[in-house]
């Protein structure tokens, strides 16, 4: 697995600039031919750079194989790769270098927040296999986390310094694009995740809130640099933005339904988001629906569920229907994703954008 | 005692006794000249500010009372006036004037004022030739120092309402000067380190949109969601305050100018503490014989220094043990902001160059605080919540990043680096062969330090 993905033998150093002071490239500027994109192709793309610039000669090694072998569904990679692409009036994708090496970056942010978010919740497991800190142990995971935000530091800046009129147009950007100096929304986002709504009847605009920061934030920030780089004007970045943001709210919205539900691949234990007492969007149907509900979430609420307990919690609420009205918002979020692509021309990169929209819908 | 002690405690004694009562607009305006004016309205106009620059002695009085009024007078022509259009002229009017450099006066005829405050500040406005008088009297150095200031807050103010800043970059721009200003005038030198300067200006505009109950600017819909808010965002600020009032502590000779500090720091720290509600560092009554007495010596203002930080940890603390209804406070060592070194021992050691510094050492002192072994699912709750905080201190460091300073990022990218693989031979994973060899004492984990980058 590790070979496949091309981490063995890698050369150029996952952060740390390469001898002579920029990471060397692949090709030209555009990598491999058109193709009939999928976001099974994007993944594949984003892997196999990945497994690039995984550098040989630092202590993290081991862990970042671990990580990177066992990997998500890289969406924000995807959203990075199809914004680059908004603009285009080609109908074949282009693999620009730019954009993958930023869809990188934006994935090391991501695995990053997620070594620490499984040290921040007790997270034995990730993916199906032992996560970062139950392998690696804590504190040594925290610190591999830091670097490879480091790491994907140095990739944003290798892709600054050799496209200027990236810099410029990033330099001028709106304040709604989220870029570096905004990304500490995604950790006020992780802490506000796990404050009680000041008041129960305030659940649905908490939820909201820490959906805008937790996730939105790296699919903004994701969506940002894709279509700057592509060069949209500020309304059509006011636009990406918009899509960004419903689509954070039904990817979320979906987690929360398969964190109730458990499938085969949700590789983690389920209800783990009602053992911590995290409020959901289904969670929130439910209560909404009876009264004989808040009573109930009170009761748990005031203690440590067990995990007996824990998956009694899951069926009442997957039983009440409050998933399936949870799945009707997320669809209603992922709709309004859509429309707000209306203003963009019809193109390879728009069509991913649409695929992702549908893609998070799916339940397993 | 000196006259100017006497004049001083006088100063402050009375504006004691005015700080909690409405501003006496009638006397005001009849104050005469610059200096009646000033005297008479620096409470009124700053509140605390106000008393804090009675305490300092009388040159720094003098220069600190023409440079806080004059920028008052900035805030009513940024603020109170409409079109924005007419606003920035008479705002850049404004600015010349007070800075001798214009022969128009800007006019009040179409400023309105509704807040006690405001009125204050149309007031001053409408005296601006007063004010112009007080500046002009400065010593050179000071007259200079006060005049940049003026244009600096003047061009910020213009910018945002030509296009508006974020309320990080304007708070920086205009709170955060004035704090630059105020470090330069107590230690008489420039700023070693403005970014850290700037942050305190983001700290004082988010005390005071929580003092304002600013919901709708935070996405918040009550009061304690917006106490959450601020609080979480302020935490990089509250630490650049207390390293830059740490090094104040050491460069500042005048004893007068150690208590205004200690003053300030006291009230802003009260503030934080009662918003959060937690216990005040030290009681009302207490703050300003506790202010005269950190002027005593650096010893003296450490220890008060160090109760301050406690105070806010605790703070903190107590926001953050709204967790789901589990108590964070057990574990107040683990998640201490200030680590839990003393204010003396930090005293002593220099502090920080930066705020990315800063703040990339006090995350990882969170760091350094979690266990070492692996996770079983049973990880003590401050653990979690250290990691979340030192998380927020390290993404925080991004916020002074330029979306295209490659330069910044590449220096950033490598201090953190750098910071995760210090001292990183005390926890490789138990199943690293380095590991086993490093408890038979035959090597050495080898740990490749990141490479600093040239400059683009």
């Amino acid at each position: 697995m590790v070979d496949e993905l091309g981490l063995v033998g890698a050369v150029d150093g996952l952060g740390h600039r390469a001898i002579g002071g920029s990471v060397p490239l692949h090709g030209e500027a555009t990598i491999g031919l058109p193709v009939t994109l999928d976001l099974a192709e994007c993944r594949r793309a984003v892997d196999r750079r990945l497994g690039e610039l995984v550098e040989m000669d630092q202590p993290f090694r081991s862990l970042f194989v671990h990580v990177f072998t066992n990997p998500g569904k890289r969406v924000r990679a995807g959203l990075v790769l199809a914004t680059a692409n908004i603009l285009s009036t080609d109908r074949p994708f282009n693999f620009n270098r730019d954009a993958l090496d930023l869809a990188c970056a934006v994935e090391m942010l991501h695995e990053a927040s997620l070594i620490h978010d499984d040290i921040c919740d007790g997270s034995t497991l990730r993916r199906g296999v032992a996560s970062a800190p139950a392998r690696f142990g804590i504190q040594f995971s925290a610190r591999a986390g830091f670097y490879l935000a480091g790491a994907a530091l140095h990739q944003i800046a290798s892709v600054l310094e050799r496209r200027a009129d990236f810099r410029e147009r990033l330099a001028a950007a709106p304040q709604d694009c989220v870029l570096l100096h905004n990304l500490w929304q995604l950790s006020l986002g992780q802490i506000l995740e796990n404050l009680p709504p000041v008041n129960p009847s305030f659940l649905p605009h908490h939820y909201r809130v820490v959906v805008k920061a937790k996730t939105g934030t790296l699919f903004r920030f994701a969506c940002s640099y894709g279509a700057i780089l592509a060069g949209c004007d500020s309304s059509e970045l006011k636009r990406m933005m918009d899509y960004a943001d419903h689509l954070a709210v039904s990817f979320q919205i979906m987690d929360d339904i398969r964190d109730l539900e458990g499938t085969p691949t949700l590789g983690k234990e389920t209800g783990t988001d009602l053992a911590r007492h995290i409020p959901t969007w289904p969670l929130i149907e439910w209560l909404s629906g009876a009264a004989e509900a808040r009573r109930t979430w009170e009761e748990a609420h005031s203690r440590p569920l067990s995990p007996d307990g824990v998956q009694t919690l899951c069926r009442s609420i997957v039983e009440s229907g409050a998933t399936e009205r949870a799945h009707l918002a997320a669809s209603s979020e992922a709709q309004q994703a859509q429309e707000a692509l209306a203003c963009f021309g019809d193109n390879s990169g728009k069509a991913l954008l649409g695929e992702l929209c549908s893609s998070v819908l799916q339940r397993q | 005692m000196k006259i100017d002690h006497l004049k001083r405690l006088g100063l402050v004694a009375h504006g004691l006794y005015v700080l909690r009562k409405p501003p006496a607009l009638g006397q005001l305006s009849r104050a005469r000249g610059g200096v009646g004016l000033a005297r008479r309205a620096i409470v009124p106009a700053g509140r605390n500010i106000g008393i804090a620059i009675c305490l300092l002695p009388g040159a720094l009085r003098h220069e600190a009372r023409a440079a806080f009024l004059a920028c008052r007078v900035l805030d009513a022509f940024e603020d109170l006036g409409s079109p924005t259009s007419e606003r920035r002229k008479a705002l850049e009017e404004a600015a010349a004037c007070l800075c001798g450099r214009g022969a128009s006066r800007p006019s009040v005829a179409h400023l309105e004022a509704d807040r006690d405050s405001e009125q204050v500040d149309l007031l001053l406005a409408s005296r601006i030739d007063d004010i112009r008088g007080l500046i002009a009297a400065l010593p050179p150095d000071g007259r200079q120092r006060v005049e940049r200031l003026i244009m600096d807050v003047a061009a910020v103010m213009a910018d945002n309402l030509d296009d508006p800043l974020s309320r990080a970059d304007y708070s920086r721009g205009v709170l955060g000067r004035a704090t630059e200003y105020a470090c330069e005038l107590v230690t008489d030198r420039p700023v070693h380190n403005p970014d850290l300067c700037r942050s305190i200006g983001h700290l004082a505009q988010m005390a005071n949109d929580l003092r304002d109950r600013e919901c709708e600017m935070y996405d918040a819909v009550a009061p304690e969601e917006l106490t959450r808010q601020i609080f979480l965002r302020m935490l990089p600020a509250v630490l650049a305050a207390f390293a830059v009032v740490r090094e104040l502590n050491r460069d500042t000779r005048s004893r007068g100018a150690r208590a205004s500090i200690a003053y300030m720091m006291i009230t802003t720290s009260s503030f934080l503490c009662h918003e959060a509600d937690s216990p005040p560092p030290i009681s009302r009554a207490l703050r300003l014989p506790a202010s005269l007495w950190a002027a005593c010596s650096t010893g003296a203002f450490q220890r008060v220094l160090r109760r301050l930080e406690v105070a806010v940890d605790s703070a903190v603390l107590t926001t953050l043990s709204a967790f789901d209804g589990r108590d964070a406070s057990g574990g107040a060592a683990a998640l201490s902001l200030f680590g839990s070194r003393t204010g003396a021992e930090r005293g002593s050691t220099p502090a920080p160059g930066d705020l990315p510094h800063l703040l990339v050492d006090s995350a990882f002192h969170l760091v350094g605080g979690l266990p070492d072994g692996r996770l079983d699912g049973d990880l003590p709750e401050p653990h979690g919540m250290a990691m979340m905080m030192a998380d927020h201190l390290a993404f925080s460091s991004l916020d002074h990043l330029t979306a295209d300073g490659t330069d910044q990022m590449r220096q950033l990218a490598d201090l953190l680096q750098a910071a995760a693989t210090d001292g990183l031979q005390l926890v490789l994973p138990p199943s690293d062969p380095r590991c086993r060899r490093r408890r038979t004492g035959s090597a050495v984990a080898r740990i490749s330090s990141p490479t600093r980058t040239p400059s683009n």
